[in-house]
């Protein structure tokens, strides 16, 4: 596939809980290479609609395809096998094993088929990448969160993924280890990794992204460059009452 | 030596829990070598051989997997009647029955694990109850449901006669298999996921772990080496009945000697093994009652959960860290 | 007529099963934990109605407001004693913690009272009521009725009191609860006490219909209330009336068409089946019914 071409495609993807719409027929298409930004105010679906990408949960209706397989309705490990990897916006790292193990997890599971030195190699490469490597003998309990949060990249990274997910990396981080964080995701794109990412953390996600899609009430409101949304008339409607201001 | 064992210290201390499993199995094979009338010695070892298997493979699912089974029996006398129906009616060398116990029990397992281990919540758990319960109604009502004689019902199966000595060995065989496995399993990939699983099963699922899939073959892994038990014990006892076979007691037993042991931990269920063996030993030689074991191990596991989860491997490991690396805790970190 | 009567026959023992299973499913739905030891419950239940049988002649029936109360502050016990520690463990630690407690009553009772089958026979035991040609066991009635009405007196309580209505909170959102101002430690303790209560009054109404021994039927009808709640949707008690109503018919209609013995396969048949095709029971596909 040539940079630029549609990766990830979702169409007129809906999920309901009951009576609750959470995702309202969203149209998404994102293109290799790019870092593509999913914003909106609380409660507006973006992490009903990460989770319907990454196979957490199925949509009510609609289609997911990857690279032109559909993916909507197949398990997550599944929808891992094929390419797309997340994070989660509360992390979970693997609480009793060391920071090793879990990506050793990711390496093992994901896309790579490493074993025995190949893959001890490859987690070695994920935590040099994510600066975890003097940490890696540390259980995942006992991690600050700013390394917590790049542990769940380094983990769903060693998955080997087309498409990484992340879901708000850069919340509850001061500004240097948020600095880190960016960094960290141009490092990953220039790796060759097309990435989704979440973030209320405005600063982080108007500099990082090549395009932004914001979303309120489960629906899209707005997709453009930074720059557009930015002026867009019904996304700053929508976060009226907030001081969120692109820098 | 020590500087050896400082530089490899995770392989040296699985080499060296290899190697304690041989030494106890050779030791455990030569009694009959060394002493022909030893009967009694050889009756003790084998039954605790025997607990240890059964409690070690109840591991798989219930420590490693972290899904309790309280109806293991029905595996452990899947096996068993495998073993005996081929024996008595198509006159299989009991010994050789073994592998084909193990794979009905196997089957089964997927059957009943593919759609409840799916599941979150309890429901594998009130599954296993079914099951126990439910296997030995069919194996009771086997014969009036289809209308043959083969399983008998309730009085039982009896067997031919067998050689003692080559049932011994053949469970110091099992025995070493079983605890192989085991380590197996803990070192390596299979393991590791399912300690991810146990950990956090959504976060394994989008780490790529096949949850369900894992789950279900590690109950067929346990149900295989449970069910091989119980063609032992049918080699050995040479009669079989539904009470015996799947009788609660059994069902407890299996939960009772890994939780006890240790949850999790490679050495944890074949603790729980040896005390399980002494206690009965003791008990049953004072009082004749089989309510007053199973009141002590009511009393064990109430307190063992709420005070020491990790069991005696959990008591035992709060010494040196190599101590706590020799029992393998649950943790995944070695 | 065979039909109508095993249609009866099987409502009045559905109430009967329904009663039991009320407690475990409020105790799952306001914990989250399956109250193993709620067979264990009904048996030393059943041997309080039988010891007051005995000594005062006291029927089995009225027996239940004696003996509910008696296994409410038993249960609430429990829950502070034990239960409580375990709460924000995994969930395998209450199971085995509530497998060891169902143990210990079990073998307790048969070590002290005895392994024997005891039987209370009240009053009216052999009587039966005609409609036309129907033939209805009048204790089997009784306990119906009496079923009934603690079905009612539980629905008023859990949507007219306070309490109830906080215990129904509590099921839906713990951390909601605690905001509110909910003392969630005493309503959990409560609604554990509650939950036992029920099972201790099946147990008592157990004892107007069926003998009984400290082991032997418990398996089956351990197996039965997980059928039942699973079928009706582990936390919602109509649900439940009407799932043990399906159990119950099911039984009749297997132990009438094959063979007796067949009647305690069907409630595990049942359990799978409703895992495989709908877990979240029959009251998942209410709730999907009542959006689509």
């Amino acid at each position: 596939m040539t940079a630029g071409q549609p990766v990830l495609v979702a169409r007129a993807v809906t999920k309901r809980f009951g009576g609750l719409i959470a995702v309202n027929a969203v149209d998404l298409e994102v293109r290799e290479g790019e870092i593509f930004g999913l914003i909106g105010p609380n409660g507006a679906g973006k992490t009903t609609l990460f989770r319907l990408l990454s196979g957490v949960y199925g949509p009510s209706i609609g289609s997911i395809l990857l690279r032109g397989n559909e993916i909507a309705g197949r398990p997550a490990h599944a929808v891992n096998a094929l390419g797309i990897a997340t994070t989660h916006q509360i992390v979970r790292p693997f609480a009793e094993m060391t920071v090793e193990k879990n990506v050793l997890v990711g390496v093992l599971y994901g896309r790579g088929r490493l074993r025995g030195r190949a893959a001890d190699a490859e987690v070695d490469r994920m935590l040099e990448l994510t600066e975890l490597a003097p940490h890696r003998a540390t259980l995942g309990r006992s991690l600050t969160l700013a390394r917590r949060k790049r542990l769940e990249v380094a983990r769903a990274l060693a998955t080997k993924p087309d498409v990484l997910l992340l879901d708000e990396v850069a919340a509850g981080l001061n500004p240097t280890e948020s600095a880190r964080m960016v960094e960290l995701i141009r490092r990953i794109r220039a790796s060759g990794v097309t990435i989704v990412m979440v973030e209320h953390v405005m600063k982080a996600i108007m500099s990082l992204s090549d395009r932004i899609m914001v979303m309120d009430l489960g629906r899209k409101i707005a997709l453009g460059t930074p720059a557009e949304i930015a002026e867009d008339p019904a996304v700053i409607k929508a976060y009226l009452g907030e001081r969120a201001v692109a820098s | 030596m020590t500087a050896l064992l400082a530089r490899f210290p995770k392989r040296a201390l699985l080499i060296g829990q290899i190697g304690l499993v041989f030494a106890v199995a050779i030791a455990i094979a030569l009694i009959p070598v060394i002493d022909e009338r030893s009967f009694n010695l050889q009756r003790i070892t084998f039954f605790l051989l025997w607990y240890a298997i059964l409690a070690s493979s109840w591991n798989m699912i219930g420590g490693y997997a972290g899904q309790i089974s309280f109806g293991h029996a029905a595996f452990l006398g899947m096996g068993a009647y495998v073993t005996g129906i081929l024996w008595s009616q198509l006159k299989w060398d009991p010994l050789l029955t073994l592998p084909a116990a193990g794979l009905v029990a196997a089957l089964y397992a997927v059957l009943v694990g593919a759609p409840t281990l799916r599941l979150r919540g309890p429901y594998f758990a009130i599954a296993t109850i079914g099951v126990g319960e439910a296997t030995r109604l069919f194996f009771v009502n086997f014969d009036d449901i289809f209308g043959v004689t083969l399983t008998k019902g309730v009085t039982g199966i009896s067997l031919p006669t067998y050689d003692p000595v080559t049932v011994h060995y053949a469970t110091v065989v099992v025995f070493v298999l079983v605890m192989l496995t085991t380590m197996w399993i803990r070192a390596g990939r299979f393991g590791l996921g399912l300690f991810a699983i146990n950990m956090d099963r959504d976060a394994a699922e989008t780490a790529g772990v096949p949850t369900a899939r894992l789950q279900v073959f590690a109950l067929a892994a346990s149900a295989f080496f449970a069910a091989t038990a119980g063609s032992l014990y049918a080699a050995r006892q040479q009669f079989l009945d539904p009470a015996s076979m799947f009788g609660f007691d059994k069902s407890i037993a299996l939960v009772l000697m890994p939780v006890v042991g240790g949850l999790g931990t490679v050495w944890g269920p074949v603790f729980g093994a040896v005390l399980y063996s002494s206690v009965q030993d003791r008990i049953s030689s004072i009082v004749n009652n089989p309510y007053l074991p199973a009141l002590i191990y009511g009393v064990l596991l109430v307190v063992i959960v709420m005070f020491e989860p990790l069991g005696i491997a959990g008591l035992l490991g709060r010494g040196t860290k190599y101590a706590r690396a020799l029992l393998m805790p649950k943790d995944g970190d070695e | 007529m065979r039909l109508v009567e095993a249609l009866i026959s099987a409502l009045l023992v559905a109430g009967l099963y329904a009663t039991m299973s009320y407690g475990l499913a409020l105790i799952y739905g306001v914990m989250k934990i399956i109250n193993l030891a709620n067979a264990g419950v009904m048996m030393l239940a059943a041997f309080t109605t039988f010891f007051l049988w005995q000594s005062f002649g006291l029927d089995p029936l009225v027996s239940v407001l004696v003996v509910a109360p008696l296994f409410f502050v038993v249960g609430a016990l429990i829950e502070v004693v034990f239960v409580r520690r375990v709460l924000n463990e995994k969930p395998v630690v209450s199971l085995l913690l509530l497998f060891g407690i169902l143990l210990v009553m079990q073998a307790g009772a048969s070590l002290f009272l005895g392994g024997d089958v005891r039987s209370v026979r009240p009053v009216y035991v052999q009587e039966v009521i005609r409609l036309g040609d129907v033939v209805i066991a009048y204790n089997r009635l009784l306990v119906f009725v009496a079923g009934v009405i603690i079905l009612i007196g539980l629905e008023l309580f859990l949507r007219r009191t306070f309490l109830g209505r906080a215990i129904r909170a509590l099921a839906q959102d713990r951390d909601a609860c605690r905001l509110a101002g909910i003392d969630v430690r005493r309503v959990s303790m409560i609604a554990f006490g509650l939950g036992t209560a029920l099972a201790g009054a099946a147990g008592a109404l157990l004892t107007a219909v069926f003998p009984f021994d400290p082991v032997t039927p418990y398996g089956t009808l351990q197996l039965k209330s997980f059928t039942i709640i699973v079928l009706g949707g582990l936390e919602s008690i109509p649900g439940i009336a009407v799932a043990a109503f399906v159990l119950a018919v099911a039984e009749n209609l297997t132990v009438t068409i094959s063979k007796p013995q067949l009647e305690n396969l069907v409630s595990f048949v049942l359990l799978v089946v409703v895992l495989v095709v709908m877990p979240g029971g029959l009251a998942a596909i209410i709730r999907r019914r009542r959006i689509a």
